[in-house]
């Protein structure tokens, strides 16, 4: 042995500036005779100034600071800047007595094997015992020997121990060799508990001394709930390590079930057999999750089980994420599967990406439509029988309303082979089993009636704020994302500078006429009628999808046959077509929500006004709708909320050729709000949330940015 | 449920020796709420027993996953962050093995 030991002694700190004057004081009044007596202060991230203080008033105290709010990371980074023969781990909401130190040496010198030794500790007010070790006091609940006792010659011998304390425990360094880094995933409590048994697994024994004496304000800064929480949620990871065979036995048992926190259950759970797997070989594995098998269903039922099964293969890494997608009007080319196929080409690069559908249709359908290769993309068919019995080409909700079943439930049953399911469509009677899942609504067009399950989703998804605004009001859910639709019209050959006198609109022609384009026309009609000299040489271009027999269209011939100036509109136009009106454009017009009561007749969101925008249109957009959120009235554009308004905002551009330009400069900026890059990002982000609920793992908050000194 | 005899009485068992902890420990309202849950348990295995839902809202209920959203999430002071894959002492293939086979025979999909 040489002259002089050296001891580090390390406490970690979080948010504990006010108890830790007394700790290091008392801590340098200790006997240190042949001690060299390095401190080592390491603290989690907090904000009170600790550090600071520390630095300020003891500078013969070492700091470092933990990257994160992780007790046993700070004792694993401890242990690595340790410089001593021995190292100590301690509690800072406590004082130390003078022979602190000594007591623990005492016990060292007796015997080679001993690997670490406790202290005896008081409560703060001296009278009753804290702690003299740690025992089980049955189902892998561990408790401190003597707690709450008063003084008793018991206590007074020292004597080995099958757990020790964490609170204030002396380590021989070459115990810390043989066993290894403390386990990190156990954040804090209970690791002392698996260390103990660790060091038993290698020979070494651990020790009790009482004439080391710590006084302990217990649970000086930590909450009773947050102890509760860890010692029962790293229970199972102990027993996961140590005792796999006992895992299934030991879920009756758990706080956890107990108090019917079967959230925190199934999750513990999950994350105590990945434990298992890294620790035991697979005949152990196996055995347990055939118990597992067996005895789970008692607690979560079987579909959950399932769930949970399925839920391990991906946290294990056994197999990639799945997603499923379920659109249920899948078969049709409209704008709702056009965002959701975006959303898909974008999953397909790292997911095994699966749609669903009721009807047959190919993906590559997909790429013909919208020119969005899902050709990663798998695709399944599962008919609804209540839809097949009355002859129903497309699965509608609204007419589910008296039946004793869900209908939807087949496909219910489908979402558990997946790790995320996304309800594409809005299909609102559709409860979600996937571990996790997104509800994409493109607006609450049904009310809450009967099997309403939007509520059961994880993330609800809208594409404005407007949609959102009803979702709310609807059905009185919040919603947890905002993805507008991706829009790429761009265009190298537009020019603000290059802009004929064209105005714009591009629109389906709906049977019902809620796109306005009579009116659209009436208005432009009315502004040459009155108002020669300002709209000369100006046009109104209408363009739109029809159906074959689509009456509307009789009816806008008929109010153009008696309109005045230059009006034409365009059915049906190619890709390449309304891309070059775009160009030629100065002003887009955009009309359908105008005095429409009902909110589902506003545009949701108003893609082609983006469209225009990204070819430097000024847009002109009635005041409703997603319309208000895309053009900032004045600014990139104006907002109309009567057709007299309409006319005259336009012929304040039509006016001003100057104006008209910095209006389209501001317009084209505002558009990459919309576009494709934006939608990935914000849509990785959901993602990101989706992973982190699927293969997250546990930290505290309280986390700082910064590396350890 | 267990569907062996030894299984219910290691069930009852657990019960039993729970009730009398929380009720030693003075915990009288964690012991009505589990109370509770365990008379809803029962009574959903009696009612699957004999045929009959007295909530037919969906084939799929289950306590935990039909509420399972619709809860206040329970008390937990953790966040969570993505970590490094874990390196596993299992034989990889075995436990996807065994875990494949464990999927495939749940019986849920039947009852859709």
């Amino acid at each position: 042995m040489p002259d002089t030991l050296r001891i580090t002694v390390l406490t970690v700190t979080f948010n504990a500036m006010a108890l830790l004057e007394a700790f290091l004081q008392s801590l340098l009044a200790t006997d240190q005779q042949g001690i060299a007596l390095d401190i080592l202060v390491i603290d989690n991230g907090s904000t009170d100034g600790t550090v600071d203080w520390v630095k300020a008033n003891y500078p013969q105290a070492r700091v470092l600071e933990n990257d994160e709010n992780n007790y046993t990371k700070a004792v694993n980074l401890g242990i690595a800047n340790s410089v001593g023969e021995y190292f100590v781990i301690t509690n800072n909401d406590a004082t130390v007595h003078r022979d602190w130190l000594q007591g623990f040496l005492d016990a060292m010198r007796s015997d080679e094997t001993i690997g670490a030794v406790q202290s005896k500790l008081y409560f703060f007010e001296k009278t009753k015992i804290n702690s003299v070790g740690v025992e089980e006091i049955g189902n892998f609940y561990f408790a401190d020997i003597g707690f709450d006792a008063e003084e008793s010659s018991q206590y007074a011998t020292p004597c080995e121990r099958e757990y020790v304390t964490g609170g204030s425990v002396m380590f021989r360094r070459s115990c810390l060799e043989d066993v290894g880094a403390w386990d990190e995933d156990f954040i804090m409590y209970m690791e002392d508990v698996d260390y103990s048994a660790r060091c038993r697994q290698r020979g070494w024994k651990l020790w009790y001394s009482p004439s080391s004496i710590l006084y302990h304000h217990y649970h000086g800064n930590t909450s009773h709930t947050l102890c509760e929480y860890f010692c029962t949620r790293n229970r199972f990871l102990f027993i996961a390590k140590h005792f796999p065979l006992e895992l299934a036995n030991s879920i009756s048992t758990s706080h956890f079930y107990q108090k019917g926190e079967i959230d925190n259950l199934y999750r513990s759970l999950l994350h105590a057999v990945q434990k298992m797997c890294a620790h035991h070989d697979a005949d152990t594995v196996k055995r347990v999750l055939r118990q597992l098998k067996e005895r789970l269903p008692e607690f979560l039922g079987d579909v959950a089980t399932h769930m949970f099964f399925s839920h391990l293969e991906v946290l294990l890494g056994l197999r990639k994420i799945r997603v499923g997608i379920y659109d249920h009007a899948g078969h049709f080319a409209g704008g709702g599967q056009r965002y959701v196929a975006e959303m898909a080409s974008i999953m397909q690069e790292r997911y095994d990406v699966g749609y669903i559908f009721n009807n047959s249709v190919e993906l590559s359908e997909y790429k013909e439509w919208f020119d969005i290769d899902l050709s990663r993309c798998s695709k399944k068919i599962i008919k609804i029988p209540f839809f097949e019995e009355r002859n129903r080409y497309t699965a509608d909700e609204g007419m589910v309303l008296g039946e004793r079943t869900n209908p939807f439930d087949i496909i219910s049953l489908d979402t558990l082979n997946y790790d995320i399911f996304v309800n594409a469509n809005m299909l609102g009677k559709l409860n979600p089993l996937s571990p996790v899942s997104i509800f994409v609504c493109h607006f609450p067009d049904q009310e809450k009636t009967r099997f309403f399950q939007v509520d059961k989703y994880d993330h609800l998804v809208i594409n404005s704020d407007y949609t959102g605004d009803w979702v709310n009001r609807r059905w009185n859910l919040e919603p947890t994302a905002k993805l507008y639709p991706p829009v790429n019209m761009y265009n190298p050959l537009s020019n603000p500078a290059d802009k004929e006198k064209l105005i714009l609109s591009v629109a389906r022609f709906e049977i019902s006429g809620s796109k306005k384009q009579i009116e659209m026309i009436k208005t432009f009609s009315e502004m040459c009628r009155r108002y020669p000299d300002e709209t000369r040489g100006w046009k109104l271009l209408l363009v739109g999808g029809s159906t074959p027999g689509n009456t509307y269209i009789d009816e806008v011939e008929e109010v153009l046959s008696g309109a005045h100036g230059e009006i034409e509109y365009k059915i049906n136009a190619a890709v390449s077509e309304i891309k070059d009106y775009y160009r030629r454009a100065s002003i887009f017009w955009h009309a359908c929500g105008l005095d429409e009561e009902r909110p589902e007749r506003v545009e949701h969101f108003g893609m082609t006004t983006v469209e225009a925008m990204q070819n430097y249109c000024v847009p002109i957009v009635i005041d409703g709708g997603g319309q208000k959120e895309i053009v900032e009235h004045g600014d990139s554009g104006f907002r109309f909320s009567t057709l007299n308004e309409l006319m005259a905002f336009s012929l304040t551009v039509m006016g001003d050729r100057a104006q008209c330009c910095r209006m389209a400069e501001r317009a084209y900026k505002r558009s990459h709000l919309f576009s494709h890059s934006v939608f990935k990002e914000h849509l990785e982000t959901l993602l990101a949330e989706a992973e982190l609920q699927l293969l997250g793992h546990d930290i505290l908050p309280g986390a700082k940015p910064t590396v350890a000194a | 449920m267990p569907s062996s005899g030894t299984g219910k009485l290691q069930y009852l068992k657990d019960r039993s020796t729970n009730a009398l902890l929380l009720l030693r420990q003075g915990r009288f309202r964690v012991f009505v709420d589990m109370f509770k849950m365990e008379a809803d348990l029962q009574l959903s295995v009696l009612r699957q027993r004999i045929g009959h839902r007295v909530n037919s809202h969906s084939k799929l209920d289950s306590e935990y996953i039909d509420r399972r959203k619709l809860r206040p999430p329970s008390y937990k002071p953790t966040a969570t962050k993505l970590a490094a894959d874990i390196t596993m002492q299992a034989d990889p293939e075995e436990v996807k093995a065994e875990l494949s086979s464990i999927l495939s025979s749940f019986n849920v999909k039947k009852r859709g």
